[in-house]
């Protein structure tokens, strides 16, 4: 016991004796007006875009970020406490960039934008730095997307399918099911060999406390960061948020890894840029918004990227979410977000109040790249399904008038009503590919015409039941990927047996 | 197009630096004339603060403040005076000077929008941090 107490004595002295204070000539300025997390600073005359600034207050130093460079001033962001800062308090440049540490520390924890950790599990111990700011890749070091995303979704993996290094936006209404969806993606991520970084902007402590509890119960926080800016966090941590989450997933990208992020949501994020942008007196346009926003949400996604082997081969995939006001997507900030990713999940109210969730609307969401990143299997059961959903949209509307309809005509609503079962899906239970396959192979071929529509949801799960009991027909699924006509004979021998246990069909 | 602060201070130090007497009273009363004109003359205090920074300049003069724990010599500020010169392109410095006992010793150096901070509370607090992380 001593001899380490002697040892921490000896290398304490040792560092007293070789200490040598660094003295340099530092750049300062001085606060000229502080208000609402923005400072105005005179002098800093060589202070750079985005420079980390140190604002020396009684009660320690508190950091800031320079944004607008002037003529005779300079526009800073407070990150932090900026009630202890004064007209006049001092500020120094640090000659270092906005950056956050990166790595696997982070991994299975909860930071705030600068890196801090807010879980209570102790320091991050980060070697690593990562400016939040850096240019895309650009077009020499991309490939085209081509390994697949598995949501466990059955209505989007089938008909929306999501691609490594895309960007697909979530867009609808509150309280639709946005954020479910993004839970759910990333608990289906297990074993996928996918790093996933969940970034919360303006939403809900309470709301972020029981997302980690819930990754956790699924075993997913091994694999997750969760990068949060509460409600209650300034304007200027909810500026950064996404893109210190973005720095972060870059770390796994340089790596060769494959990262899936998910922004919570850009509209938020959109207003707290706002929010900076009128308090520095930026002129606002649209919506009041300031002139660079549609560049504030570019830039972002297109750090979003799949590269090619040359550059290790990782990528990252985006999901930014976007929350509409009463299903207006002509809105400012919806067009632009639309327009910048690669496809859209639309949710819907009105199927989300007939009960129909995940309320994805099959007509209006497209995934503009995804359908190369499809398993042949899926790509062979999803084609003619897609196909199916959109005749029975158009019967489904054509034949509420009632009036007799023809067999074929029966026939076809009768197979819609069983797909729109199937696209029903409970939160926090994504399903494999194999299955999704499995039940879609079955409908398609018309092995569920006989189940009654009511018990389709009941039949369903008895399925993946019985399938895992007998897994002959999924091990050949996973194995070969593609549906061959000895994959095929398998899934069907395997329905009928299923079947011919069922009272209810026995009739 | 609006003109700047700076541009007001420079086309003043430009317009008067090779007159004297009448021709800059002239010119000076002219100036004004023209602030009055173009309604700027509530930032005459500015432009008078910008002129005097680029009057500094072109004759290399420089203002520096040092502050110490106690009062210094005058080989003291000479050697501090020689050390700007080389530092900085400036040709005259005027010094003034500020006693802060809380320094402890060393001395802080300020200029333009620089500082070099060489106190020994400054390096106790550096240390300070160096031992606590």
């Amino acid at each position: 016991m001593s001899s380490t107490k002697d040892f921490i004595v000896e290398q304490l002295k040792g560092e007293i004796a070789g200490f040598k204070a660094e003295i340099s000539e530092k750049s300062v300025g001085r606060v000229l007006k502080v208000s609402d997390g923005i400072a105005l600073i005179s002098g800093l005359a060589e202070a750079m875009m985005s420079e980390i600034l140190m604002f020396k207050t009684e009660r320690g130093d508190v950091a800031g970020v320079a944004l607008n460079l002037e003529e005779n001033q300079v526009g800073a962001i407070i990150l932090g406490d900026y009630t202890a800062i004064k007209e006049g308090t001092e500020v120094v440049a640090t000659k270092r960039i906005l950056e956050v540490p990166v790595g696997e520390a982070i991994i299975g924890r909860v930071v705030n934008p600068l890196g801090e950790p807010l879980d209570g599990k102790g320091k991050i111990v980060a070697t690593k730095f990562y400016p939040i700011e850096k240019i895309a890749p650009g077009v020499i070091t991309r490939e085209s997307v081509k390994q697949p995303v598995q949501t466990g979704i059955k209505a989007i993996d089938a008909m929306i399918p999501i691609g490594r290094g895309q960007r697909e936006l979530i867009i609808g209404d509150r309280q639709l099911g946005k954020t479910a969806l993004a839970i759910d993606t990333i608990i289906n991520q297990k074993g996928q060999n996918m790093k996933c970084i969940y970034v919360a902007i303006g939403q809900k402590e309470s709301k972020i406390a029981n997302i980690v509890a819930k990754l956790t119960a699924a075993g997913a926080m091994d694999y997750t960061t969760v990068v949060l800016a509460g409600a209650s966090t300034s304007a200027s941590l909810l500026y950064i948020a996404p893109y210190a989450g973005c720095a972060m997933a870059e770390y796994f990208l340089d790596k060769g890894e494959d990262v899936l992020i998910i922004y919570d949501d850009l509209s938020k994020h959109a207003v707290s840029y706002r929010e900076i942008s009128l308090l520095l007196r930026r002129p606002p346009g649209r919506e009041a918004y300031p002139g660079d926003v549609f560049y504030l949400h570019s830039r972002l996604l297109e750090r979003a990227c799949k590269l090619n082997k040359d550059f290790g081969g990782g990528s990252i995939t985006a999901l930014p979410i976007i929350e509409t006001q009463a299903g207006d997507l002509s809105a400012y900030i919806p067009t632009n977000v639309i327009s910048i990713t690669d496809g859209q999940i639309f949710l819907e109210p009105d199927l989300f109040y007939k009960g129909n969730r995940p309320a994805v609307n099959a007509g209006l969401s497209v995934s503009r790249v995804g359908s190369s990143a499809q398993i042949k299997a899926m790509k062979k059961v999803a084609g003619q399904m897609r196909l199916e959903a959109a005749q029975y949209r158009e019967l489904a509307a054509f034949a509420q008038f009632g009036s007799d309809l023809d067999s074929e005509t029966k026939a076809k609503l009768e197979r819609g009503q069983r797909l729109y079962e199937i696209f029903k899906q409970d939160q926090y239970q994504p399903l494999s590919v194999e299955k999704q396959v499995l039940i879609y192979y079955t409908l398609i071929k018309g092995l569920m015409n006989d189940v009654p529509v009511e018990r389709v949801r009941e039949f369903e799960n008895g399925l993946y039941k019985y399938a895992d009991l007998n897994d002959a027909a999924v091990q050949a699924i996973i194995a070969k990927k593609d549906l061959d006509p000895e994959v095929e004979e398998k899934i069907k021998k395997l329905v009928e047996d299923y079947k011919a246990t069922l009272d209810y069909l026995s009739k | 197009m609006q003109i700047s602060i700076r541009q007001y201070a420079q086309s003043l130090f430009e317009a008067t630096s090779d007159k004297d007497g009448k021709a800059l009273a002239a010119a000076l009363k002219n100036f004004v004339v023209i602030l009055n004109r173009d309604r700027v003359l509530n930032k005459a205090s500015e432009i008078i603060k910008c002129f005097q920074e680029i009057c500094d300049q072109a004759t290399g003069e420089m203002a520096v403040e040092v502050t110490t724990a106690r009062a210094l010599n005058k080989s003291s500020q000479d050697l501090i005076v020689n050390y700007l010169k080389s530092r900085t392109d400036a040709k005259k410095i005027n010094l003034s000077s500020i006693i802060d006992k809380s320094l402890i010793g060393g001395f802080i150096l300020r200029y333009d929008s620089k500082v070099i901070d060489g106190s020994l509370k400054n390096s106790l607090v550096t240390l300070k941090n160096k031992i606590s992380n």
